[in-house]
């Protein structure tokens, strides 16, 4: 056995001599590197058309055993473009190539099975114009229509190896550039006629791609193990379950990359499926390329990646890209989120159509996830990937509002709790969502709120069991609230405000539009309608409201930059019925409706302009005992607010009107109820058209109409007040008329002394002050007028008030004693300083009556009393009064006319005396003729011009004086009687100290012209000065 | 004869001082009435267009509410006419007894009562 051994280890020796032998010679004598460079060196000269540097070319048979190779010392392939970082295609420090022995010696053809490059640089360049650097193959000189074919069919490559090689793909036109560091690898070819059957067995320890100004990979481990094949006949190249692995995440591989013959292009068709995979693993590969996406955000979890790219590639056309991830157990955070999500679960689509980036999408969908106290499911799209990517989402919340509070503005005192469950859909792009351009975007809901309470700061509280919230944003229905559309609907609502406001809506429809609240650029505008069936509100014990189905709607525009500028609001609200309780105050009002308006005025915006529309059916108020009633009322009033105005009522310009049906007013200090019929009049800044006024008021009823103008110069200070109104009656009360316009138009320290002055003293006492700066006709018809202790009827005449002074002109009318002519003036120049004139003119009454109409005519003239019978009465008399209506007696003027016709002479004590002492005869009628008397009044002196009584056969002529003390001083001249003396006495002292004594007859021949004195005439002459003033002002009968 | 003779002297010096002391109407300077004359609280102001006014400030009122009047001064008699507002005319006549730059005295025409004024400026 030892021997056999022996002689086979000798054969073996002797075979590997002589193989050493063989190959020693043929590699040192046959195929020395003399003889073998220049063949490859031919070969490298007929198939390349760029520069190249071949080291020595020399056999081996070691390096490639069990073949014979051909071991080059480094070859580098040159074809130099001017873009290309390098001017070399290939370096090889060595080249092993399993060489066809037998042709190379025989034909000298060179034939290639396996191929080793070691430490290889290659670039793949491609520059800005297409020039690639790669098209080093002499192209044939014949025309190729053959199909594909490897660029040198002399190589029967089976086997290619590199070892620590460098590719670089660098695509200008592309701007792509792939690069595989530190890459080994191994192809097994198989050839079979027309295909090529292979094993791809490569890693780099870095790879990295750059594509279109993004990095994808960077230095990423890159491992590849595949089966391919490659079918030269129709250009196509397959891997078959491949298996890639990117830094440690492992993908199953199908690609197929066809070149077809008739087209330009190549098809691409790459499937790819990874195993489960961590989700941070797939973020920080995805971060390199969408880091900018991915900021902030941190995920764990668990992703099946799965994905195509599938299409051609050629000028006009790229292939479709798309990616399919199922993952689940995420736990997501990101840094602008208020709340980690956990639990994450979903599947996403992402297609990129390499042609059409706008229409690359990310599709989301059976998405689910948690936060501490909500859920929120749904699904997601999201296209525009390249741009600015656009969201569609469709989210399902169960939403604790707890967990909305954050997204609240910090400063915002609100606190918020309640479930709110619903779906949302929202649209929006990344920008939008980036900027805060909530405007922007498109979110539409419906949610369900539950226990929802909302505290703002402590002075807002809302409450609701439960609620209904649909939203859209943007509001389609509005451009100027078109932020957002809010439809709440609840069956009840507690609305509290601070510690006593509290009020209930029921059954509440709320809608609400506003702009964009958050941009402070923008000014607040909102608008909103409501409708509820009941409203209860209360403010502490005082007020209670409630209010049958309020509904309306309201808008709101308000500058918050501009402090200046006038917000604008409008309120139109009605109702059923109103009921109000304010202190003592009780209200009760049917469909009352309010429109309010407020906004910056059209022709000048610097003033506010408000407008005010009310109307209602039945109304009652009750305050304490005092009522009022009324069937309708309308009012409508637009005001215009300019503050620049001092006086209060220019700042106000007012244009509207007033309708009031059936009024009933009850109050307790009038003591009865005043009824007003009708009220209707309209107003403007300058003008008060009242076309029906009518009123009852105890006895009296009223109507009044007419126009005042001027009302604005008025308060300017620059003209009167003007009117002329109509005042119609068949009663009047005049006393309650004057207590109506009482103070009318005089500020409080203008009516009191200073000491008088008492600010919190709302009520004024004073006398009636006739306002200033007006002038006021009133044209009177009254069948009766109550007035002092009479009845005036028939009155006729014009009431004017003017500037101060307020003047009854030539008033006709009949009281119970004489048909009357009244002139009466009442001016107020102070307080304390009242004049009062009057000139009446009474016909046909008996003196008793007048006495009694005018009382203090008894101590004016006391005679008078002695006198019975019908007279014509005229007196003209003025005063000025002190603030309490008594008579400044240094201010007493007056001037009167008696004339008396058949008058009787009361029988009296004095008469008596007189008559004794002139010698009257004791049978002596004491009926009077006629009597024509003047008598004056200045201060407190009467003087009583002389004047001529004929009493049967009796003349006298009486004058004298008596003061309002009642002290006398009178002259009776007896001219005529029946024994022609004449006599004279004189009547002195008072009526309880009277003294009357004989004295020379003083006015003898007064009435005898021709024998008249001096004194006499001058005597005369006043009295008919006096007659002929009072004469000259009455009024034609 | 002699007898006679200064019975008749004196009766002529009898008659002509009885003549020079008849009650002779006074005549007086109306300029001297001109300006401001009061009396206890009541004042009168004769303008110089033969207005005047008049007022007592015991009533609490002032000159600019002083109520008008018209006034001639013919020999001795100063006759007033008050002017109503109401339109009306009430004459007052007096007989001066005294007008001096300081002082008016007049008396009332129809009950004799004296009135003394002192001029104010």
């Amino acid at each position: 056995m030892k021997k056999v051994l022996k002689i086979i280890a000798v054969s073996i020796a002797s075979l590997l001599a002589i193989l050493l032998i063989t190959i020693g010679v043929l590699s040192r004598v046959i195929f020395t590197p003399e003889k073998l460079t220049p063949i490859v060196r031919n070969l490298m000269d007929e198939t390349l058309i760029c520069e190249y540097e071949l080291g020595e070319v020399e056999l081996t048979f070691f390096s490639t055993f069990p073949q014979f190779g051909l071991q080059i010392d480094g070859l580098t392939i040159i074809n130099p473009l001017p873009e290309a970082p390098t001017d070399t295609v290939i370096s090889s420090s060595e080249i092993l190539a399993s060489v066809d022995l037998k042709s190379l010696w025989k034909k000298n053809e060179l034939i290639v099975s396996d191929v080793h490059l070691k430490h290889a640089k290659i670039l793949a360049f491609t520059d800005s114009l297409g020039n690639v650097n790669y098209d080093i193959i002499k192209p044939d000189e014949e025309p190729d229509t053959t199909d594909f074919e490897l660029p040198f069919d002399l190589l029967q490559i089976d086997k290619i190896y590199l070892t620590d090689a460098r590719m670089i793909y660098h695509d200008v036109t592309m701007d792509m550039i792939i690069a595989l560091e530190e890459l080994n690898g191994d192809i097994k070819l198989d050839w079979r006629d027309r295909l090529i059957n292979g094993k791809l067995n490569a890693d780099a320890r870095s790879a990295s791609f750059y594509w279109d100004e993004t990095d994808y990979l960077k230095n990423a481990a890159l491992e590849l193990k595949t089966p391919f094949s490659f079918d030269l006949e129709q250009t196509k190249l397959t891997f078959h379950d491949a298996l890639l692995t990117v830094n440690d995440m492992d993908f199953d591989l199908y690609t197929m990359i066809h070149l077809p013959d008739d087209v330009d292009e190549i098809l691409l068709d790459v499937d790819f499926k990874s195993v489960e995979l961590q989700v941070t693993d797939v973020v920080d590969l995805l971060s390199l390329p969408y880091g900018e996406y991915l900021e902030g955000i941190t995920a764990t979890g668990k992703t099946y990646v799965d994905g195509t790219l599938k299409g051609a590639i050629s000028d006009l056309e790229l292939p479709i890209f798309t990616i399919h991830a199922n993952f689940h157990d995420v736990d997501f955070e990101y840094v602008s989120l208020p709340h980690k999500l956990l639990d994450v679960k979903g599947i996403a689509d992402i297609e990129m159509d390499m042609n059409h980036e706008e229409n690359w999408f990310v599709k989301v969908y059976d998405f689910d996830a948690k936060t501490k106290y909500s859920h929120l499911s749904g699904s997601a799209f999201v296209d525009q990937l390249t741009e600015d990517m656009r969201f569609d989402v469709k989210a399902n919340l169960n939403l604790n509002l707890v967990d909305a509070k954050p997204f609240l503005p910090d400063d915002m005192p609100l606190d918020i709790k309640g479930m709110a469950k619903g779906h949302a859909n929202i649209k929006f792009l990344y920008s939008q969502f980036d900027l805060d351009q909530y405007e922007k975007m498109f979110i539409d809901g419906k949610f369900k709120l539950h226990d929802f309470i909302a505290d703002y700061d402590t002075t807002i509280h809302l409450q609701s069991k439960w609620a209904d919230v649909v939203f859209d944003m943007p509001n389609a229905k509005s451009k100027q609230h078109d932020f957002i559309i809010l439809d709440i609907n609840t069956d009840r609502l507690d609305v509290a405000v601070g510690q006593d406001i509290n009020t209930v809506l029921n059954d509440l429809d709320l809608q609400l539009a506003f702009n964009n609240l958050m941009d402070d650029n923008l000014p607040i505008a909102m608008e909103g309608a409501f409708n509820s069936g009941q409203l209860s509100a209360s403010m502490g014990d005082s007020i209670q409201a409630l209010i049958k189905n309020p509904k309306g709607d309201f808008d709101l525009e308000m500058d918050t930059q501009d402090s200046t500028a006038i917000p604008q609001m409008r309120l139109d609200l009605a109702m059923q019925q109103l009921v109000a309780n304010v202190d003592t105050i009780n209200v009760d009002i049917n469909k009352p409706t309010v429109k309010l308006v407020y906004r910056p005025d059209e022709t000048n915006e610097t003033h506010p302009y408000m407008e005010v529309d009310y109307q209602s059916d039945k109304l009652m108020a009750h305050m304490g005992a005092d009522h009022l009633t009324s069937d309708k009322i309308s009012v409508n009033a637009s005001l215009i607010y300019d503050e620049t105005q001092e006086n209060l009522m220019l700042q106000w310009t007012p244009l509207g009107y007033v309708k009031l049906k059936n009024a009933v007013i009850s109050m307790a200090q009038i003591g009865t109820d005043i009824s007003i019929p009708s009220i209707d009049f309209d107003f403007t800044p300058d003008e008060l058209l009242i076309y029906d006024s009518r009123l009852i008021v105890d006895k009296s009823d009223f109507q009044l109409t007419g126009q005042l103008k001027n009302i604005s110069g008025y308060f300017r200070d620059e003209a009167l007040l003007t009117g002329d109104f109509n005042f119609r009656s068949h009663t009047t009360d005049v006393n309650k008329l004057m207590a109506m316009f009482n103070g009318l138009g005089y500020e409080k320290t203008e009516l009191l002394t200073e000491e008088e002055i008492i600010p919190e003293e709302d009520s004024y006492s004073g006398p009636f002050m006739v306002p200033k700066g007006i002038d006021i006709s009133l044209y009177t018809s009254i069948n009766q007028a109550l007035f002092a202790n009479d009845t005036a009827r028939n009155v006729e005449g014009t009431l004017t008030v003017r500037d101060g002074t307020m003047v009854l002109e030539s008033m006709l009318f009949t009281t119970s004693a004489a048909k009357m002519q009244l002139t009466a003036m009442y001016k107020t120049q102070r307080k304390n300083h009242l004049f009062l004139g009057m000139d009446l003119h009474l016909l046909e009454i008996e003196i008793a009556e007048l006495l009694d109409l005018i009382p203090d005519m008894d101590s004016i003239m006391p005679m008078l009393s002695s006198f019975a019978g019908k007279g014509e009465f005229h007196i003209a008399i003025e005063t000025y009064l002190d603030s309490a209506y008594n008579l400044k007696p240094s201010t007493l003027r007056g001037a009167s006319s008696i004339r008396g016709i058949d008058l009787v002479l009361m029988d009296g004590e004095t008469f008596t005396e007189i008559a004794k002492t002139l010698r009257f005869n004791k049978k002596t009628e004491n009926k009077i003729d006629s009597i024509a008397a003047e008598f004056t009044v200045f201060r407190e002196e009467v003087d009583i011009y002389p004047f001529l009584i004929v009493m049967d056969q009796y003349k006298a002529i009486v004058e004298g004086r008596h003061n309002l003390d009642m002290n006398f001083d009178y002259h009776i001249s007896l001219i005529d009687n029946p024994l022609h003396l004449r006599l004279g006495v004189d009547v002195k002292g008072n009526l309880d100290d009277m003294k009357i004594r004989p004295v020379k007859c003083k006015y003898a021949n007064m009435y005898r012209p021709a024998r008249r004195t001096e004194v006499d005439t001058r005597k005369l002459a006043l009295r008919e000065l006096i007659r002929r003033e009072l004469l000259e002002r009455l009024k034609e009968e | 004869m002699k007898r006679i003779f200064k019975s008749l002297l004196v009766l002529v010096t009898v008659a002509l001082t009885m003549v020079a002391c008849m009650p002779e109407e006074d005549m007086f300077d109306e300029t001297l009435l001109f300006g401001k004359w009061k009396t206890g609280t009541v004042y009168y102001r004769y303008d110089e267009d033969h207005t005047g006014a008049t007022w007592d400030t015991s009533d609490d009122i002032t000159e600019e509410e002083a109520q008008p009047f018209k006034w001639t001064l013919v020999e001795a008699e100063l006759t007033q006419i008050h002017i109503m507002e109401m339109g009306g005319k009430v004459p007052k006549v007096y007989i001066v007894t005294e007008l001096t730059p300081t002082t008016l005295k007049y008396r009332d025409d129809l009950t004799g009562k004296l009135e003394v004024f002192t001029k104010v400026e």
